[in-house]
C-alpha cells in the first residue's frame, strides 16, 4: 500500500506539487492523469526519491520512505519511463539483469529470471538475449524496458508514459499485454499518462490533477458518470459516455438467444422467427454460422439457402468485449441486436440495444 | 624516369649535381624499368581483372627495381667521388614512388577482391622498403650515411622521444580526464578549466617552452630537493611540463563531451533502478564515454609526436634535436633523420590509437557507431 501525505514540491519558489495526498492499495493500479505540466512526473518521482518533496509525508506498506536509502528504496520499486533509457552498450540479457546483478543474485537465478521475464513480456529469449538496444524496435524497447523494472520482482511499479513514444496500434497492443501481466502479477502499479483513454482503459482508480492539485480520485466508471467539476467534466469531454461503455464488460448483459440448426426445416425455422421475423442460426455444434430473416427464408428451398452471406465473426463480439466494442459493430452494420460467442465461435447469446441503454443509466445514477 | 635520381655531393654540406638513372645505375636496369612502365600503360588500358592484376604486380616490381636502382646507382656514384662524398635521393627517385603509389592504388580498387587482398597489394611496396633499409639496402645513401655516423646517438634520441610523449601524454591524460568529470560535476569548474586549457592552446609552442625555464629555474634555484630530483629551467621537466599542458585541451573536451553525450534518459533509468552515483559512473557513464576519451587521448599523443621536436630546443633532446642540428649546420640530411621517423611514429601512435578505439567500440555491440 502505498499513501502519500500531503505532498508539496516547490521549485525555485514555484510550486509544482500542492498538498496531494493519495492512498494507493495492494494490487491496484492507479493511474495518475493530466494535462503536461500538471506536476503528474514530480509526483511519481517523489515516490522513488528521484525527486524529494518539499513537505509531506510518503509511506510505502507504513514505512516512512525518507528512512530508506534511496539506492535500496529505488531496487525494490521498478521504475520504468517513456524514453526507457536502455543502456546503448549492453545486450538486452545485460540491461535486464542490471538489478539482479546489483542485488547480488547468483549467476543461474538471473539467468532463470531474464528467460523468465522475456516470455512474460512476449519475446523469444534465445532470439533477444544478444540483441543491442539499437537493433531493437520501439515496441520491443519498451517490453524490454518493462521488464527490466520487473526483474527483481518488485511489489511496487511505477511507470511514467510508458507506451508513449509507441505508435497507435502498437500502444493497443501493450496496453492489452500490460493488462494480462497485471492479472497474473498483481503488482501495486502507479502509472502517469496524459492520455485519458489509455487510464480508463487500465486503471482500477484514476487520479486527475491539474496545476499540481489533485482534482478528482475514483474509480474510472465513477469518474466518467460523474466528474467532479467543471475541468474534469471537460477533460473526460462529451463522448464520456462511451468511454463509459469502454469500461463496461459485456459479460454480464448477455441474454439467451433462441437459435435454429442449420439441418432444421422450414417450418421449425418459420415458427422459431415469431414476431420477431428473424432467428441466429447455428451448425450442429452450436458455432454461430449467421441469421435468417423470414421474407428470404420464403424465398428459399432450404434453412441453409436463406443464411445471411456475412461472416460471423464481424457481426459478433466475444465475451471479453466492452459494450462499447458491441455498440460500435452494430452502428457500422447496422444491427439492433449482436451475437455473442466464446473463443470457438459457439453463440453464448445476444445483446441489444435496449441493453446498453440500460447499463449506461443503471451505473450512471 | 628521365630526371635526376640522385644528387652527389663531394661532402655532406656542399651543394650536388644531378645523375639519372642510365648514368649512375647502368642502361640494363633503366630499361627494364622502362619496360615495366609500359606494361603499365598497356594493362592501365584494358579493364579486365587479369590486366588490374597485372597493372598491380608490375607496379610493384617496379618499386622494387627503383630500389635497386637506388643502391646501385649510389653505390657507382660513390666509387667515382672522393671519401667524405654523399649522394641523396633526387627528383626521379620520388616521382617514381609516387607514381608506383598512384598506380597501385588504381589497381586495388579495380580489383574485386576483398580488403584484405586489396590491403596486400597495397602494403606490399612499404613491407619491402622496411625489410630494404634493415638489411642495409640503402647503406650507399646520404640519410642512411648520417645515419650510420649517429647510430647510438639516434638510438639514444629516438627513445628519448618516445619516453618524452609517453610521459607527458599519460600525465595529461590522467589529468584530464580528472579536469574532464570535474567540469561535468561543476559547472564553475568547467568553466575554469575550459579558459585555461583553451588559452594555452593558443600559445606557440616555442613560446612555452621558453616561457616555463624562467620560473622552473627559480624553483630549482630556491629548493635543493628540486634539484636534486632533477627538476631544472632546461631539459626534460619544461619540456614534459609544456607537452602536458598541450595534452590537456583534447582529453578534458572529449571528456566531458563523452559524458555530456549520454542520453539523459539512461542517466535517469540507471538511477530509477537503483545505482547509486558510482555505480552510474563505473557502469554506464565510463563505458559510454571511453570511445569519445580515447579518441581525444588519440590527438593528444599524435600532437605531442610532433610537438616533442621542439623540445630539443630547450635542451630535452629527442628527434628534434637532429633537425635542429641539421638546420644549424645546414645538413638537409641530419634534419631528414630527425623528421621521417617523427612521422612515421606519427602514422604509427595514430594507427595504433585508432584499433584500441575500434576494439573498445566493437566490445560494446556491433554497429552502434
Amino acid at each position: 500500500m502505498i499513501v502519500l501525505n500531503n505532498i508539496t514540491k516547490i521549485y525555485n519558489q514555484k510550486t509544482v506539487v500542492r498538498d496531494f495526498s493519495l492512498k494507493v492499495n495492494q494490487g491496484e493500479v492507479c493511474v495518475i492523469v493530466g494535462p503536461s505540466g500538471c506536476g503528474k512526473t514530480t509526483t511519481l518521482r517523489m515516490i522513488n526519491r528521484m525527486v524529494e518533496p518539499s513537505s509531506g509525508d510518503i509511506f510505502i506498506d507504513n514505512r516512512d520512505i525518507k528512512k530508506i536509502q534511496p539506492d535500496k528504496l529505488r531496487r525494490s520499486i521498478g521504475y520504468a519511463i517513456q524514453m526507457v533509457g536502455l543502456f546503448p552498450h549492453m545486450n538486452v540479457f545485460s540491461n535486464i539483469a542490471t538489478v539482479p546483478e546489483l542485488l547480488g543474485w547468483k549467476k543461474d537465478r538471473i539467468k532463470a529470471r531474464v528467460e523468465e521475464l522475456l516470455l512474460l513480456v512476449g519475446l523469444k529469449p534465445e532470439e533477444y538475449y544478444a540483441k543491442y538496444p539499437h537493433q531493437l524496435s520501439g515496441g520491443e524497447a519498451q517490453r524490454i524496458g518493462v521488464a527490466r523494472a520487473l526483474a527483481a520482482d518488485p511489489a511496487i511499479l511505477l511507470m511514467d508514459e510508458p507506451f508513449g513514444a509507441v505508435d497507435p496500434l502498437n500502444r493497443i497492443r501493450l496496453q492489452t499485454q500490460f493488462l494480462n501481466i497485471q492479472k497474473r502479477l498483481g503488482k501495486t502499479i502507479i502509472l502517469v499518462t496524459h492520455d485519458l483513454d489509455e487510464a480508463i482503459r487500465l486503471a482500477d482508480k484514476i487520479a486527475i490533477m491539474k496545476d499540481g492539485e489533485l482534482v478528482q480520485y475514483d474509480n474510472p466508471e465513477e469518474l466518467l458518470a460523474k466528474p467532479a467539476n467543471k475541468f474534469v467534466y471537460d477533460f473526460v469531454g462529451s463522448d464520456r459516455a462511451l468511454k463509459r461503455l469502454s469500461r463496461i464488460n459485456i459479460d454480464k448483459y448477455i441474454r439467451p438467444a433462441p437459435s435454429i440448426k442449420t439441418g432444421s426445416s422450414k417450418e421449425h425455422a418459420h415458427k422459431m422467427c415469431g414476431p420477431c421475423r428473424w432467428i441466429w442460426v447455428v451448425d450442429d455444434n452450436n458455432k454461430l454460422k449467421g441469421w435468417i430473416d423470414i421474407d428470404i427464408l420464403s424465398r428459399s428451398v432450404t434453412v441453409m439457402d436463406a443464411v445471411s452471406g456475412i461472416n460471423p465473426s464481424e457481426i459478433s463480439v466475444t465475451r471479453n468485449s466492452s459494450l462499447k466494442e458491441a455498440l460500435s459493430i452494430m452502428l457500422d452494420q447496422g444491427l439492433k441486436t449482436i451475437p455473442v460467442i466464446d473463443d470457438n465461435g459457439f453463440l453464448l447469446g445476444e445483446v441489444d440495444m435496449a441493453i446498453i441503454e440500460n447499463a449506461l443509466t443503471e451505473k450512471g445514477r | 624516369m628521365f630526371l635526376n635520381w640522385f644528387s652527389l655531393k663531394p661532402n655532406r654540406l656542399a651543394t650536388g649535381t644531378g645523375y639519372n638513372i642510365t648514368d649512375s645505375a647502368g642502361q640494363a636496369l633503366a630499361i627494364i624499368l622502362f619496360v615495366l612502365w609500359l606494361l603499365c600503360i598497356i594493362s592501365g588500358a584494358i579493364n579486365k581483372n587479369i590486366s588490374s592484376f597485372l597493372l598491380g604486380l608490375c607496379a610493384n616490381t617496379a618499386l622494387i627495381i627503383s630500389l635497386i636502382i637506388i643502391n646501385t646507382g649510389a653505390g657507382n656514384l660513390l666509387k667515382e667521388g672522393p671519401a667524405s662524398a654523399r649522394v641523396s635521393p633526387g627528383t626521379g627517385i620520388w616521382l617514381t614512388f609516387l607514381a608506383c603509389y598512384i598506380v597501385i592504388f588504381a589497381a586495388a580498387r579495380r580489383l574485386p577482391f576483398g580488403r584484405k587482398l586489396k590491403n596486400i597489394i597495397i602494403w606490399t611496396g612499404p613491407a619491402i622498403l622496411i625489410i630494404y633499409i634493415f638489411s642495409g639496402g640503402f647503406k650507399n645513401l646520404s640519410i642512411l650515411a648520417e645515419f650510420e655516423s649517429q647510430r647510438s646517438r639516434f638510438y639514444q634520441e629516438f627513445f628519448n622521444h618516445i619516453y618524452l610523449v609517453a610521459i607527458s601524454v599519460s600525465a595529461g591524460s590522467l589529468l584530464g580526464i580528472l579536469l574532464g568529470i570535474s567540469a561535468v560535476v561543476n559547472r564553475k569548474i568547467k568553466n575554469v578549466v575550459f579558459f585555461i586549457t583553451n588559452i594555452s592552446q593558443t600559445i606557440p609552442s616555442l613560446a612555452l617552452f621558453g616561457l616555463l625555464i624562467a620560473p622552473l629555474s627559480a624553483l630549482s634555484f630556491r629548493f635543493a630537493v628540486l634539484r636534486e630530483i632533477g627538476i631544472k629551467g632546461i631539459g626534460n621537466t619544461p619540456a614534459i611540463i609544456a607537452l602536458v599542458i598541450y595534452s590537456l585541451l583534447p582529453v578534458v573536451r572529449n571528456t566531458y563531451t563523452g559524458i555530456k553525450q549520454i542520453e539523459p534518459s539512461v542517466i535517469d533509468a540507471a538511477k530509477g533502478i537503483g545505482m547509486n552515483r558510482l555505480q552510474i559512473f563505473r557502469r554506464i557513464e565510463a563505458p559510454l564515454a571511453a570511445p569519445i576519451v580515447m579518441e581525444g587521448i588519440r590527438i593528444a599523443s599524435v600532437q605531442s609526436v610532433g610537438l616533442a621536436a621542439v623540445a630539443a630546443l630547450i635542451g630535452a633532446g629527442g628527434l628534434g634535436w637532429f633537425i635542429f642540428q641539421g638546420l644549424g649546420q645546414a645538413a638537409p640530411d641530419m634534419i631528414l633523420l630527425g623528421t621521417i621517423p617523427i612521422i612515421a611514429l606519427a602514422i604509427f601512435t595514430d594507427q595504433f590509437m585508432r584499433l584500441i578505439i575500434k576494439i573498445i567500440t566493437l566490445r560494446q555491440g556491433p554497429g552502434r557507431h
